[in-house]
C-alpha cells in the first residue's frame, strides 16, 4: 500500500517537474529570461536596493531578488513555471475526474505552453504570469469543495502574492468576487452554485483574501519607506487612458477658460505617450505624486458629466473588445540600457550569455507562436459558444467555462479602461481559455471510460453461470 | 428570438476582429474620399457617395467605429440567414457560428467588415441575391430586411448595380433555357420576380442619385479640374490597374496611414477626439497584409471546388447544386469585372472568395434530406 502512494507521489511530482521544465521553454528558447522594456531593470534594481517606485508595488522586485537567490535569474523563471505548474495541477486534480487526469494535465501544458503564451509568461522577468495565478487560485478557492489543509494553505499563500505583486490584481480579485456575489442574485445561477457546493463564506474569504494582500503590500510599502499604500499610479494611468481615448482634449478645450488647471497650459501639445515621454505634462509639472491631485480633480469632472460619460463607456467597450483580440507577442524587443546596466550590476556571472542570448541579438521571432495562438483562441471561443449554447453541461462545468471566460473579459475590460490597449495585458490570460475545455474533455472522457468498464462488468456478471438450484 | 440577436451579436463581434486587432477601423485608399463626403454630402468631385451617406448614417456624427460594427451586423446577419434558410434545422445556430470564426480568424470575411470602404456591400449583396433567389418559406419580416440590405448594398457602388444586372440576366437566360439543371420551382420562380424588383428599385435609387450629382464618375474630369495633368493620371490609373490585377485573389495589403494627409485631415476634421486612437494604431506605423489568410483562403476556395466537382451528382440535391453555380458565377464575374475594370472595380475577387466556402459548409452541413433530388 506504501508502495503503491509512493509510486502515485513520484508520478505525480515528475508530471508537475516536467511541466513546469515545459513551461520554461521560451526562456530556453531565448537561452536566458525574456526581459521587458525598462521595466524588468526597474524590478531588480528595486528588489536588491529596496529603492520604491511610484509607479508600480516593490513586491515583484523582492520576489525576484528572493527567487534569484542573488546568483541567477533562471531561479526566477524556475520558481515562476514551479508555482503555475502547481496550480495548474491543482486545478485537474480537484475539478477534473480523478481518473487519466496527469495524462490530460501533461497534454494541456504541453499546449499552453508550446503553442500559446504560458510559457512565455512564465519565462518573463515580470509579475504578469502572476496574473493568470491570481485566476487559478480564486477558481480553486471557489470551486475545490475538498482541498486539504495543506493545499488550502499553499493556494492562499500564492493568491496574496500574486495579487500584491501587480496593482490590477487587487481589482482583479474583487470584480470577480463582487461578480460572484452579483450572480447569486439569480435563480439559475444560484442552482449551479448549489450544484457545486460554492457558498457565500467563500467569496468573501477571495474578497478577504484580496484585502489582505493589499494591506502587506501597503504594510512593505511603508517598511522600505513609503506610505501606506502599494502605489500612485491608479489615477495617472487612468488620466493617460482617458488622454489616448480623446476625452482629455475636448474636455480641456472646453473647461480650460473656467480653470486653472496646470494641463491646461499643455492642451495643444499633449503627446499620445503620456506616461513616459519626457514632452509630457506630467515629467514636465513635477512628476506622478505632484499631479496626483490635479488629475484625479480631472477624472472626477469628466465621470461627472454625462456627455464625457457617455464617451468614455462608449470606449470602455470598445477597448475591452481590441483588448481581448490583442494577445500577439509583439513587445519583445531588444533590452533597454537599464535593464542592461541592472543585470550586469546584479549578476555579473550571467551577464554574457544574458548579451548573446537571442532577445539581445535581435533573434526572436514569435510569427509561428502567434499564428497557433490564434488558432486556438479561436478554436476555445467556438468551443465555449457550441458548449455554452448547445452543450449538455453539468452546472458545475457550466459555471467554470463562465468564470474563466468572465475573469479573461474582465481582464480585457480592467487593463483597458485604466491603463491601455497593449497586446501584453492579454498574453497573460489568453490561454487560461483552454483550460476549462480541457477538464470538461476530461470529464467526458472518464466518463466514457467509466461506462464500458461497467458495461464490461455488467456483461461478465450476466454470463455468469447462475450455480444456485 | 433572444437567443438569435445574441448569436448574430457574437458573429458581430467576431466579423469586427480585425480592427480590433489594428486598434482602429482599416483604412484604404478610397476611405478618405468616403469620410469627406459622408459629411459634405459629395466628394470631391461632387459625386454622391452612397456609402459616405452611409457613414454618416451609421456613424451618427459620433464614431467611426460605429460603421463598422454597423457593416458587421448586416454580415452576420445575412450569413444567419442563409444558414436559416439553406439548413434549418437544429444545429444551424452552432454551424452558422463555426463558419464565422472560420471566415474572420482565417479568410477575408473580417478584413471587409473592419474596412472603411464599400467593398463589404458585395458580399452582402451576393448573399441577399441569393437569399431571395433560393431560399423557401421566407418568413414577411426577413423577407423585408433581406430586401432593405439588398437595396441598400446594391446603391453602395454602380459596380454592383452592374453586377446585380448580370446576374438577373444569368437568372432569366436559366428561367427561360430548358436545361434542367437549370429549371425553376414554382416558388422560384415568384423570387425571380422578387430580384427583378429588388434589381429594379436600386437602379431607380441609383439613378436618382445620378440626377443630382450629374455623372456616375467623374473621378478623371474632376482630378483635371483639380489640376492633375493628364499623363500623371494616365500614370496613376495605370499603375493602379498593374498592381490590381497582380493580385487578383490576394487579400490586399494595407499600407500605412501616417503619410496619407487627406485620410489625416479628414479624419481629424471628422472624428477629432478620435484621431489619437487613429495614430495608436498598428496601421498609423506599418502596412498590414494578411499572406496567411490569403494562403487559407486560396487553399479552401480550391478544396471547395474540388469537393463539389467530384461530388456524384446523383448525391446533391438539385437546389443545392444551382447555389453552387449561383455563387460560382457571381465569384466568375467579380474576376472578369476585375480584370477588365481594375481601377473602377473597388472589389476585388479576393474579396468575395469566402463565399464559396459558405457553399461546402452547407454541403457538408446539410440535414434536410426532404429537398428534391436530380
Amino acid at each position: 500500500m506504501a508502495i503503491s502512494a509512493l509510486k502515485y507521489r513520484f508520478w505525480h511530482l515528475t508530471a508537475i517537474l516536467i511541466c513546469a521544465l515545459l513551461l520554461c521553454a521560451v526562456a530556453l528558447y531565448n537561452s536566458f529570461p525574456l526581459t521587458f522594456n525598462s521595466d524588468t531593470g526597474v524590478y531588480i534594481n528595486s528588489g536588491f536596493t529596496g529603492e520604491l517606485r511610484e509607479d508600480r508595488p516593490i513586491i515583484y522586485g523582492l520576489f525576484l531578488a528572493a527567487a534569484s537567490l542573488d546568483k541567477s535569474l533562471w531561479g526566477v523563471v524556475l520558481c515562476q513555471s514551479l508555482i503555475l505548474s502547481l496550480l495548474i495541477y491543482y486545478v485537474f486534480r480537484y475539478m477534473g475526474d480523478r481518473l487519466n487526469f496527469l495524462w490530460f494535465y501533461v497534454s494541456f501544458v504541453f499546449v499552453a505552453a508550446l503553442f500559446m503564451s504560458a510559457s512565455f509568461e512564465a519565462s518573463w522577468l515580470m509579475p504578469d504570469v502572476f496574473t493568470s495565478c491570481t485566476i487559478l487560485c480564486i477558481a480553486l478557492l471557489l470551486f475545490c469543495n475538498k482541498l486539504k489543509a495543506r493545499d488550502f494553505a499553499v493556494i492562499s499563500a500564492i493568491d496574496i502574492l500574486s495579487i500584491a505583486v501587480h496593482n490590477s490584481h487587487f481589482y482583479i480579485s474583487i470584480i470577480l468576487g463582487l461578480a460572484i456575489l452579483v450572480g447569486h442574485q439569480f435563480g439559475n445561477m444560484r442552482e449551479a452554485y448549489a450544484a457545486m457546493g460554492l457558498r457565500i463564506k467563500r467569496v468573501l474569504l477571495i474578497i478577504a483574501l484580496a484585502l489582505l494582500s493589499s494591506i502587506s503590500g501597503a504594510a512593505v510599502n511603508k517598511y522600505y519607506g513609503g506610505d501606506w499604500r502599494s502605489s500612485h499610479g491608479g489615477v495617472i494611468f487612468l488620466l493617460s487612458n482617458l488622454v489616448e481615448m480623446g476625452v482629455v482634449d475636448s474636455y480641456l478645450n472646453e473647461s480650460c477658460e473656467r480653470t486653472n488647471y496646470s494641463l491646461c497650459s499643455f492642451r495643444d501639445s499633449i503627446p499620445n505617450d503620456f506616461l513616459w515621454s519626457e514632452k509630457s505634462p506630467l515629467n514636465k509639472t513635477g512628476g506622478w505624486a505632484a499631479n496626483e491631485a490635479e488629475y484625479w480633480r480631472i477624472e472626477k469632472d469628466i465621470l461627472s458629466t454625462p456627455k464625457y460619460l457617455i464617451k468614455v463607456l462608449f470606449k470602455s467597450v470598445i477597448y475591452t473588445f481590441k483588448q481581448f483580440f490583442n494577445y500577439d507577442f509583439n513587445h519583445i524587443r531588444k533590452p533597454t540600457v537599464l535593464v542592461r546596466a541592472s543585470i550586469r550590476d546584479h549578476f555579473p556571472d550571467e551577464y554574457n550569455s544574458y548579451v548573446s542570448s537571442k532577445q539581445c541579438t535581435n533573434k526572436m521571432s514569435f510569427g509561428l507562436l502567434n499564428y497557433s495562438q490564434n488558432i486556438l483562441v479561436a478554436l476555445s471561443l467556438f468551443l465555449y459558444t457550441v458548449l455554452l449554447f448547445y452543450g449538455e453541461l453539468k452546472p458545475e462545468v457550466r459555471l467554470f467555462f463562465v468564470f474563466f471566460i468572465t475573469a479573461v473579459v474582465f481582464n480585457a475590460w480592467l487593463c483597458s479602461t485604466f491603463s491601455g490597449v497593449y497586446s501584453r495585458y492579454q498574453t497573460r490570460v489568453t490561454w487560461l481559455m483552454l483550460l476549462p475545455v480541457f477538464i470538461h474533455f476530461q470529464k467526458e472522457f472518464s466518463l466514457t471510460i467509466q461506462k464500458r468498464i461497467y458495461l464490461k462488468i455488467g456483461r461478465l456478471v450476466s454470463n455468469k453461470p447462475n450455480r444456485r438450484p | 428570438m433572444v437567443k438569435n440577436i445574441i448569436i448574430v451579436s457574437l458573429g458581430t463581434v467576431i466579423l469586427c476582429f480585425n480592427s480590433f486587432y489594428n486598434k482602429f477601423p482599416l483604412l484604404n485608399e478610397n476611405s478618405a474620399t468616403f469620410i469627406e463626403s459622408a459629411f459634405n454630402l459629395m466628394n470631391q468631385c461632387q459625386v454622391i457617395e452612397t456609402y459616405g451617406f452611409f457613414i454618416r448614417q451609421a456613424s451618427l456624427s459620433f464614431s467611426i467605429w460605429l460603421v463598422v460594427i454597423a457593416q458587421a451586423f448586416t454580415l452576420s446577419l445575412m450569413i444567419f440567414y442563409c444558414f436559416k434558410y439553406f439548413l434549418g434545422g437544429k444545429l444551424f445556430k452552432t454551424r452558422y457560428l463555426a463558419f464565422v470564426f472560420f471566415i474572420s480568424f482565417f479568410m477575408s470575411a473580417s478584413i471587409g467588415a473592419s474596412t472603411i470602404g464599400n467593398a463589404l456591400f458585395l458580399n452582402t449583396s451576393i448573399l441577399c441575391l441569393s437569399l431571395v433567389v433560393f431560399a423557401q418559406n421566407l418568413s414577411t419580416r426577413d423577407l423585408y430586411i433581406i430586401f432593405v440590405v439588398g437595396l441598400v448594398s446594391l446603391c453602395m457602388d454602380f459596380i454592383n448595380i452592374l453586377f446585380s444586372l448580370s446576374v438577373l440576366l444569368i437568372l432569366i437566360f436559366a428561367k427561360v433555357s430548358k436545361f434542367h439543371l437549370l429549371t425553376f420551382y414554382d416558388g422560384e420562380q415568384r423570387n425571380l420576380a422578387r430580384v427583378s424588383l429588388l434589381v429594379a428599385a436600386s437602379v431607380l435609387t441609383f439613378g436618382s442619385m445620378f440626377f443630382f450629382s450629374n455623372s456616375f464618375d467623374r473621378r478623371n474630369e474632376c482630378a483635371l479640374s483639380l489640376g492633375q495633368k493628364p499623363t500623371e493620371l494616365a500614370a496613376k490609373n495605370n499603375a493602379q490597374d498593374t498592381n490590381r490585377s497582380g493580385n487578383l485573389f490576394l487579400i490586399e495589403q494595407y499600407p500605412p496611414t501616417a503619410k496619407d494627409t487627406r485620410l489625416q485631415e479628414s479624419l481629424r476634421s471628422w472624428f477629432a477626439w478620435e484621431f489619437r486612437e487613429n495614430m495608436l494604431s498598428h496601421q498609423y506605423r506599418r502596412s498590414i497584409s494578411f499572406k496567411g489568410s490569403s494562403i487559407i483562403q486560396i487553399i479552401s476556395a480550391v478544396i471547395c471546388v474540388l469537393f463539389i466537382a467530384t461530388r456524384s451528382r446523383t448525391r446533391q440535391p438539385a437546389w443545392y447544386l444551382r447555389f453552387f453555380l449561383f455563387y460560382a458565377a457571381c465569384f466568375l464575374l467579380c474576376v472578369v469585372v476585375a480584370f477588365l475594370l481594375p481601377a473602377k472595380f473597388s472589389n476585388s475577387p479576393s474579396q468575395i472568395m469566402w463565399l464559396l466556402a459558405q457553399t461546402a459548409f452547407l454541403y457538408v452541413a446539410n440535414n434536410q434530406p426532404n429537398r428534391q433530388y436530380i
